[in-house]
């Protein structure tokens, strides 16, 4: 046949899924299959736990990242490994990529709006953390995946909450239990309609207020003008003035969270996690999301100078 | 995506089951803890007309299997009929 009706569908270079960490697992079993994984000893423990659970007999060996994200990336990396390294908090992971034999896998989970070009192998990342949808993640490549069977109960109770501990409370659902699935229509659209640019640009005025205005603590770092800020992220010197900081906000209705709390097997691993312990024991991180502006910034600088007045 | 509604699977659907098919004038609230790793922790409250009349607590990990899925059945036999009662 030269010219018909029924022809084969297009193919973009993009894959979508129910969550990261089902991009994640299905590179790690269906695309990579390694024997070996390196995480970063600083990550978000869902990646921790998709492997535990999924991938049983894989080896998970952490590699050290410092106070200021610099990762000390392994010296050998063999054909049948995958290191996995993160671009944190949206800015753009620079600390130069080993030469490798094996797989190198790219998180963008916080930095999918950067303006960042891929060095991995290939890139993978859940859309939740950045845009206002109930479930979703993807990877930066053309994949046919034959989805797992999901009632998507954790998408569908995202979708009827009125407030955060539904939403909390989907979280623990997907913690506890995730399958390898498709995103959801509503998630998929929200995506799709989604103003990048503005996004970008709110988020980037949010944090540019914070890091002007805010008085007490320090930035983790700068955002480069290509980056699109997750959080901002404050260092303080002792956990007991962070911690009291965090409880007043609290209960002023600011809800801020800790990056992140040690997962128990890389304090098991034989791994230098010093600059790891420091940051979870220092580090407050504020939202910045697009969803607010800068009254709503201003509102938590007043708090943070009422709790700084109070306090001195 | 499926509906919960038709019948809870395992302990892990209890919250939405119930959510989804509580009669009008009930409610079923989570208390989800807001801790790291506190996923298997869980806090169900149901009340009717603001009232609290029942309340699940506990860990997933350490409940006999099966044992909300029997609740949630029973809790929406009980209230169910009693709804229709009212009526």
């Amino acid at each position: 046949m030269i010219i018909g009706s029924k022809l084969p569908p297009d193919r973009v270079e993009r894959t979508y899924f129910s969550s990261g960490r089902a991009a994640f697992s299905f590179l790690v079993g269906e695309v990579v299959k390694p024997r070996k994984v390196y995480l970063p000893a600083f990550t978000c423990w869902s990646l921790v736990s998709a492997l535990e659970r999924r991938f049983p007999k894989i080896v998970i060996e952490f590699y050290p990242v410092g106070r200021n994200l610099e990762c000390r990336y392994p010296a050998h990396v063999a054909q049948d490994e995958l290191l996995v390294f993160i671009h944190y908090f949206g800015f753009e992971n620079t600390t130069p990529r080993p030469t490798i034999e094996g797989t190198l896998l790219e998180d963008w989970s916080h930095s999918y709006l950067s303006q960042i070009t891929p060095t991995g192998d290939y890139v993978f990342g859940s859309y939740r953390k950045i845009v206002k949808v109930a479930d979703g993640g993807f990877i930066n490549h053309y994949f046919n995946p034959i989805y797992e069977p999901s009632k998507k109960l954790d998408t569908w109770l995202r979708f009827e909450s009125r407030d955060w501990r539904d939403v909390r409370e989907a979280e623990n659902m997907i913690d506890r239990e995730w399958h390898l699935a498709d995103i959801s229509s509503q998630s998929l659209a929200i995506l799709l309609r989604s103003n990048d640019d503005l996004v970008r640009q709110k988020r980037r005025a949010n944090e540019a207020f914070l890091l002007a205005e805010l008085k007490v603590g320090t930035p983790l770092l700068r955002y480069r003008a290509k980056e699109c800020p997750l959080l901002h992220n404050r260092l303080f010197d002792s956990t007991q003035a962070r911690d009291s900081l965090r409880a007043f906000l609290a209960s002023k209705g600011v809800f801020t969270s800790i990056h992140w709390p040690t997962h128990a097997a890389v304090k098991r691993a034989d791994c230098d996690i010093e600059d790891v312990l420091w940051l979870e024991a220092h580090i407050l991180s504020i939202p910045v999301s697009h969803d607010y502006g800068l009254n709503d910034m201003e509102y938590v600088v007043q708090c943070v100078d009422s709790w700084s007045r109070a306090a001195s | 995506m499926s509906s919960p509604g038709h019948g809870p699977e395992s302990d892990f659907e209890f919250y939405c089951f119930l959510k989804a098919n509580l009669p009008k004038g009930y409610e079923i609230i989570a208390e989800p803890q807001t801790s790291y790793y506190s996923e298997w922790k869980f806090c169900y409250q149901v009340y009717f007309e603001n009232q609290l009349i029942k309340s699940y607590a506990g860990d997933f990990r350490q409940i006999a299997p099966g044992s909300l899925v029997h609740a949630a059945e029973e809790l929406l036999k009980e209230y169910g009929v009693r709804r229709d009662n009212r009526k």
